[in-house]
């Protein structure tokens, strides 16, 4: 080799790399790189066949989210945990949960859902989503091949709520709806023993396993993560409107809703968005469902955006409750009077928080213990 | 050769002074613009050299630009690239996210292109103007000047501009002292007329410096999207910017966000977890973090006096003039390196707080290691605590972070009796020699501390507990501890912040370096061999000096700016000394001067053991003496090497100069970010000097079959 041809070398593959980063950076940032495993490599233990794939020539349609991945022998989707085994898909997360706690239910948050109790929960590595700011990437951006996991089948979840004294077992951390199977039979379970089951997801699931999940759920926080469609697919490469039909199914069925909307400085944070949100809100029924503007604190690869400056989530809160929303919250600012929640007609504090604990229930029976209004919410 | 020659040592002089202050701030910018750590400034670094290396190439085979032309050019194009680099920024990266290494090197690659080409080239073409005749001579006179341009461009960056001018007045400075000095000493490429237009217009650059503040304050809002810019400043530590949100004020150095203000769980969380555990603290010591808020927390013990530590005495002006850290007489703001002064001072504390970022550099991680710990514990009263934090908290953690958190939590195991993990938004580790206890809340109460974060309402002490025995029970058993001499958190917090972006990719690079290296070895020797393995040794010993030097002697800027300059006068004086007897050139000498290389990099780790109990000054001296000597031998090479090169030509110059650079981008990338968090100091030096052995080996070897003497073809 000469060094003309070496620089000619250099040069091409010099070439070769700007021109692939070039095609990456053009093709958007909607989807990041999936890691395919090796095409006959077995599921692993307690892998269970998956619900909602749909066998087509050569290769498996999943049909449970709306990224609708088409899966070959030996494909992965891109929750990381749906395999495609010659040719069946298997849910890799059925058992397998990563992390295992007790948190309080207001954690979650939940604020109107069995106040003051303890939610045992749970989480399977892998989610659909790719949230630059995500908490728990650890998790969510790893396969349950690549977690270390504890053996827990539905069963054992409900004796470890049981013997923790949950009212609740939390599908949480991770997207609950990625270890779709695993939830579906853990909640069964957990109701024959009288323990309700929680979900709190982004909610990027489609209908029809949304309805047939929703037998079993009791209360669901939902991450609306943003009321722009770009945002949803630069910040975390999912798609608006199948949020929103999450939040008007899981209405429809009786699931009781919150939901969480963080406020991102220079992303969420314009407060025309969030009253446009506000209004589709109440314009679509859900005026009673709590809604909690949280607090963005820098994450992950979002770390260089400061904090969100209180007076913002104030300003979203008033702009919330002009719009009708009835119980506005403000999160992640501990001290905060917004965690208290306030009867809707005489504005007198029925519940007073402060961080997870409730420090005073004035509520009887589910009213206003000052002017009996009901507030809405399962107590 | 004399002819001319004092025109091109003007060139030279130019060159070497541009490309040093271009290559500082244009490092500053890129870590300031992908908010990165040492993969980043490795792989910048890298480009840098390669491209260069590229240029010296090319600059052996394109010969119609000249001198002057060129040196107008770098002189102008480093301004556009900075403007090009800030503005697309938040275009090609999600704003307010971190840029992947793909990003940055390809960022890199392109926008470095257009000034490390262009340089590399005009330095063939200089030394190629020096006349063909005596290679050696020429290549050494370059070499020669070329650095004494570097450590003059060095010098007064660091000392001078940087204190006080912005990015976009020191560039325009740079370039009109070059158009002053090419259009008299060259009188090309412009007429006499257009020559006086171009002074004119100089002197109007220099004057309007101001608008190149408003260009510098312009550019950098522009990377602040939806926050208002109300300080920035360039310091030699970095740039330090201040943003206001609504209330709240943002505070940033190199565009990487240290704190914001009303963050009150970190505040709250980075003080009462540790002050807790004393009885009564009366004196603490608050190393970083301290005008962040933290310091009304402290207050609300029975503290006499808190010393607050800062490396970068801006960051205590910033802090002055946006919050009232220090409004509280109790408080003594500190500049200092921590390090050095827990060395220096007598002063006994009940509670040192360490508020640092991860450790993802060797620089903060000498806070995390086993001497920072028994130094910390030799200034502790009875009952005294000592706290660090890692890594955000997780419902789950990976490989790298339990490593990490075992690391540590080892480390600490071996200074203190008790060492204890609170899971809060960081992970907490507590150490102490008396007992620690987890039950915070119920420590809150007991003292009526008034807290909105860490109190009962929030932490439940139960599941508090629960959580950390659960995370102790789950690191993993006995791993090696994290010290200055290997680094070990920082290989581990590099790989954890690659994980980010998928793969890691350390594996990859060592892969495709130690291949390249390969390549070139069998395909330049013998003296392309010895150039290769002289680069990377040189820039290898070069990063394995300054860690080792942070490592003895704390990170002062001007000690380490020092040792840069030193090790930059070693190349002049060796390429210098060595030109001046070509006439004995023989590849034996070149091998020699190898193996004398190998020799100082083995004895090294010696050195560094020798130094540990020797007074700072000394040591200081040994160090600066090692490091000339090692650049004077590596920069002696450069001139033999061009001497022995069989071609002919300017290709005679190009061709070394390029592989030197090559070898030193491959020694910088992997010594700094992949040899010393891996493997240690002691590791490194003796790689560099087994690669300067191979150098010598392979030099020697190829010389035995095509002239047994060794001596100079005549």
């Amino acid at each position: 080799m000469t060094k003309r041809e070496f620089l000619k070398y250099a040069g091409a593959t010099a070439g070769c790399v700007v021109c692939t980063k070039a095609l990456e950076m053009l093709s958007g940032t909607f989807m990041t790189a999936i890691p395919v495993y090796a095409a006959q490599e077995a599921p692993g233990k307690w892998s269970k066949p998956a619900l909602y794939c749909s066998p087509q020539p050569g290769f498996v349609q999943c049909l449970k989210c709306p990224h609708g991945c088409a899966l070959a022998p030996g494909d992965v989707g891109i929750c990381r945990n749906r395999v495609n085994y010659k040719g069946t898909v298997y849910s890799i997360a059925y058992g397998n949960p990563c992390a295992v706690h007790v948190d309080p239910i207001e954690k979650k948050p939940l604020f109107h859902f069995l106040p003051s109790t303890r939610a045992f929960s749970i989480a399977v590595a892998g989610c659909n989503l790719r949230c630059l700011n995500c908490q728990n990437w650890e998790i969510s951006q790893s396969s349950p091949r690549e977690t270390q996991n504890m053996d827990m089948m539905p069963q054992s979840v409900v004796e470890g709520a049981l013997q923790s004294r949950c009212a609740t077992i939390a599908y949480t951390y991770s997207e609950p709806t990625t270890f779709y199977e695993y939830t579906l039979d853990t909640a069964a379970e957990a109701h024959k023993s009288k323990v309700l089951n929680v979900l709190k997801s982004s909610g990027y699931i489609n209908e029809e396993p949304l309805r047939n999940l929703c037998k079993v759920i009791d209360a669901a926080n939902i991450d609306l993560k943003a009321f722009d469609d770009e945002v949803y697919r630069k910040l975390n490469s999912a798609r608006l409107a199948p949020v929103l039909n999450t939040l008007k199914v899981l209405k429809q069925e009786g699931v009781w809703l919150e939901i969480t909307n963080l406020v991102i400085p220079t992303w969420t944070d314009n407060l025309n968005t969030i009253k446009k949100m506000c209004d589709w809100l109440c314009e679509s029924g859900l005026q009673e469902c709590p809604l909690h503007f949280s607090r963005f604190v820098p994450l992950y690869k979002l770390t260089q955006l400061p904090m969100t400056p209180v007076s913002v989530l104030e300003s979203a809160r008033e702009i919330a409750m002009k719009a009708g929303m009835r119980y506005v919250y403000i999160g992640n600012v501990p001290g905060h009077e917004a965690e208290n929640t306030i009867c809707p007609k005489c504005g007198k504090t029925v519940v007073e928080r402060k961080g997870f604990t409730v420090v005073e229930n004035r509520l009887k029976e589910g009213k206003c213990g000052y002017c009996g209004t009901g507030v809405a919410g399962v107590w | 050769m004399e002819t001319g020659s004092w025109k091109i040592r003007v060139a030279l002089l130019l060159l070497g002074a541009n490309a040093t202050a271009v290559q500082v701030l244009f490092l500053r910018e890129f870590i300031s613009a992908s908010y990165g750590n040492e993969l980043v400034i490795g792989i910048v670094l890298a480009c840098w050299m390669v491209l260069t290396g590229l240029g010296a190439f090319l600059g052996g085979r394109i010969r119609k630009l000249s001198p002057a032309t060129l040196l107008v050019f770098l002189a102008v194009v480093p301004s556009l690239l900075v403007i090009l680099l800030r503005a697309l920024r938040n275009v090609v990266v999600v704003a307010g996210s971190m840029a992947g290494l793909g990003d940055v090197s390809v960022a890199a690659l392109l926008l470095l292109s257009p000034f490390c080409i262009v340089s590399g080239y005009t330095f063939i073409r200089c030394a190629a103007a020096l006349g063909p005749g005596q290679a050696g001579k020429a290549g050494a006179f370059a070499y020669t000047w070329e650095s004494v341009g570097s450590i003059a461009g060095g010098l007064v960056f660091n000392v001078l501009l940087v204190r006080i001018f912005d990015i976009f007045q020191i560039l325009a400075l740079l370039a009109t002292t070059t158009l002053l000095l090419v259009v008299p000493v060259f009188r090309e490429p412009l007429s006499a007329r257009k020559a006086r237009t171009l002074l004119l217009v100089a002197v109007i650059v220099i004057c309007a410096g101001v608008e190149f503040s408003a260009l510098d304050r312009w550019t950098t809002a522009m990377t602040y999207p939806g926050q208002e810019l109300v300080y920035s400043k360039g310091t030699p530590y970095g740039t330090l910017t201040v943003t206001r949100q609504q209330e709240q004020l943002n505070f940033y150095e190199d565009h990487a966000l240290m704190f914001s203000t009303g963050d009150v769980v970190a505040n709250e969380e980075n003080v009462h977890y540790a002050l807790l555990q004393h009885p009564s603290p009366t004196r603490v010591l608050l190393i970083g973090g301290g005008i962040a808020g933290i310091t009304r927390e402290v207050l609300k013990y029975p503290v006499e006096h808190v010393d607050y530590l800062e490396q970068n005495p801006w960051i205590l002006e910033v802090g002055q003039r946006f919050t009232a850290a220090f409004t509280d007489s109790r408080m003594t703001p500190i500049h200092a390196d921590a390090r050095m002064y827990l060395r220096t001072t007598d002063v006994r504390y009940d509670a040192v707080l360490v508020n640092l970022p991860d450790p993802s550099t060797v620089q903060v991680n000498r806070y995390y290691t086993l001497e920072f710990f028994q130094e910390a514990k030799q200034h502790l009263r009875n009952g005294g605590v000592v706290a660090v934090a890692l890594l955000p908290f997780a419902e789950y953690r990976g490989d790298e972070s339990r490593l990490m958190q075992s690391t540590v939590y080892a480390t600490l195991r071996r200074v203190f009796s008790n060492v204890l993990i609170v899971p809060g938004s960081r992970y907490y580790f507590l150490a102490s020699d008396t007992v620690l206890d987890i039950h915070v809340t119920r420590l809150v109460e007991r003292r009526n501390i008034a807290n909105l974060y860490v109190n009962s309402y929030y932490i439940d002490d139960t599941m508090l507990a629960a959580r950390s025995a659960a995370l102790t029970a789950g690191l993993p058993a006995d791993p090696p501890p994290n010290t200055d001499d290997h680094p070990v958190c920082t290989a581990l917090q590099l790989s954890y912040w690659s994980r980010y972006f998928g793969t890691d990719p350390i594996p990859w690079i060592t892969a495709g370096v130690i291949l390249s290296a390969a390549l070139l070895f069998w395909q330049f020797r013998p003296v392309g061999s010895a150039i290769l393995a002289s680069g990377f040794a040189a820039s290898s010993s070069e990063i394995v000096l300054l860690t080792a030097f942070q490592a003895l002697y704390g990170s002062l800027y001007e000690m380490t700016g020092m040792l840069i300059t030193t090790f930059m006068a070693g190349l002049a004086l060796g390429a210098h000394l060595s030109g001046k007897n070509l006439n004995r050139a023989s590849f034996f000498r070149l091998a020699f001067l190898e193996i004398a290389v190998a020799v100082i990099c083995i004895l090294l780790p010696l050195l560094f053991t020798g130094l540990r109990d020797l007074a700072s000054t000394g040591g200081t001296g040994i160090v600066l003496v090692a490091t000339l000597l090692i650049a004077a031998l590596t920069g002696a090479e450069f001139p033999l090497a061009v001497a022995l090169k069989s071609t002919t030509g300017t290709d005679q110059v190009s061709s070394p100069y390029g592989l030197d650079l090559l070898g030193s981008a491959a020694g910088a990338l992997l010594t700094g970010i992949y040899v010393i968090p891996a493997v240690g100091i002691a590791q490194a030096s003796y790689i560099s000097a087994a690669v300067s052995a191979a150098g010598a080996s392979i030099c020697l070897l190829g010389v035995r079959r095509s002239n047994p003497t060794g001596a100079l073809p005549s």
